[in-house]
């Protein structure tokens, strides 16, 4: 064994708290070392100075009194101020103020539950409409077989097609606001 | 035609009950047809003109000149419109939104909704406008102004 952990083990040794082989291991360290030896013996002295003077430890009947006086002399603990002296005097105010509480929860709740459902029906709503519009612009910018597309086409489907003051009556070129056709 | 001698008053009396509603009926077509006279030239003046500037829209589109489009665009809206027109203003409103998003310019295209939403009294027109105005808040990834444009359209269609 070494000195450093003999010197661990040394008050747990005192204590009786260690096995039979540690005990046998520290007392062989003992024997043979002068230091952990004198610590040993150190500490064997202190504690049976301690042992012989805990009858000397016990407070005096002047403390106690000394004692009892000074606590008397400490202000009382407030009672509960304001709301709380309110609930504390009248059982029935604090069932009002716990019922209250309860309508209020129940209420803030019912609202956010509501607002879930309408922002919800809300994202439906601009989903719906979103992806109508969104197959509209693909119909529109799907290639028609045949044709060239240009910059024109991708304005207008054909001449006066997209003009809403012009009644489309034929194709997509008369003007029914010019008697002769265009 | 032979009635029997004593209904041959109540026979004429029908008569006259018949005719009587047509009595002023000459006086009340020709109010009609000066009505229809005053209103159609007019309305058939301010089409053409809409007409016409709704292809110099489509050109100004064309050459990129978007700001320029959009001015010719509220011109439209701003002349004086029977209110039986607001479906085919509607339409117009639309397609020159559309038209505008087309070209990346969907920005320019809410300011054309919002520029003449006012001219729309229907309630379906203010609907469809909210909607189409969301939407290319949508397509400008700018989601919440979607969003309470759709609200609008939702609170306006209950």
């Amino acid at each position: 064994m070494e000195c450093e952990q003999c010197m661990d083990e040394i008050s747990a040794y005192l204590d009786g708290e260690l096995s039979e082989a540690k005990v046998g291991q520290i007392r062989s360290h003992v024997a043979v070392c002068a230091a952990c030896a004198q610590e040993l013996h150190g500490l064997e002295q202190a504690t049976l100075f301690v042992d012989s003077r805990l009858g000397d430890l016990e407070p005096r009947p002047q403390i106690w009194q000394k004692i009892r006086e000074e606590i008397s002399i400490l202000p009382a603990p407030s009672s509960p101020s304001g709301f709380l002296r309110i609930l504390a005097a009248n059982r029935w105010h604090t069932a009002a103020v716990t019922l209250a509480a309860i309508a209020a929860l129940g209420a803030g709740l019912w609202s956010y539950v509501r607002h879930a459902e309408s922002r919800h029906a809300l994202e439906l709503y601009m989903t719906e409409y979103v992806r109508m519009r969104d197959h509209q612009e693909q119909l529109h910018h799907q290639p028609v077989a045949g044709s060239i597309s240009s910059d024109a086409d991708s304005l207008s489907h054909g001449k006066y097609a997209d003009n809403p003051f012009v009644e489309v009556s034929d194709a997509a070129s008369v003007n029914p606001f010019q008697p002769e056709a265009r | 035609m032979r009635y029997p001698r004593n209904a041959r008053p109540l026979a004429a009396l029908a008569v006259a009950i018949a005719l009587l509603p047509a009595a002023d009926l000459p006086a009340r077509f020709s109010a009609a047809a000066s009505q229809a006279e005053i209103r159609t030239p007019t309305l058939e003046r301010t089409k053409s003109k809409a007409e016409t500037t709704h292809e110099i829209v489509m050109l100004l589109i064309r050459k990129k000149e978007f700001t320029q489009a959009a001015e010719e665009a509220n011109k439209i809206f701003q002349m004086k419109w029977p209110s039986d027109q607001e479906p085919v203003l509607l339409k117009e409103l639309l397609f020159f939104a559309d038209q505008f998003l087309h070209q990346d310019q969907a920005a320019i295209g809410v300011q054309l909704l919002e520029a003449n939403s006012r001219s729309f009294k229907l309630a379906t027109s203010q609907v469809a406008i909210w909607k189409e105005k969301g939407y290319l808040f949508k397509k400008m990834g700018q989601d919440s102004k979607a969003l309470e444009c759709f609200r609008e359209a939702q609170r306006l269609e209950k």
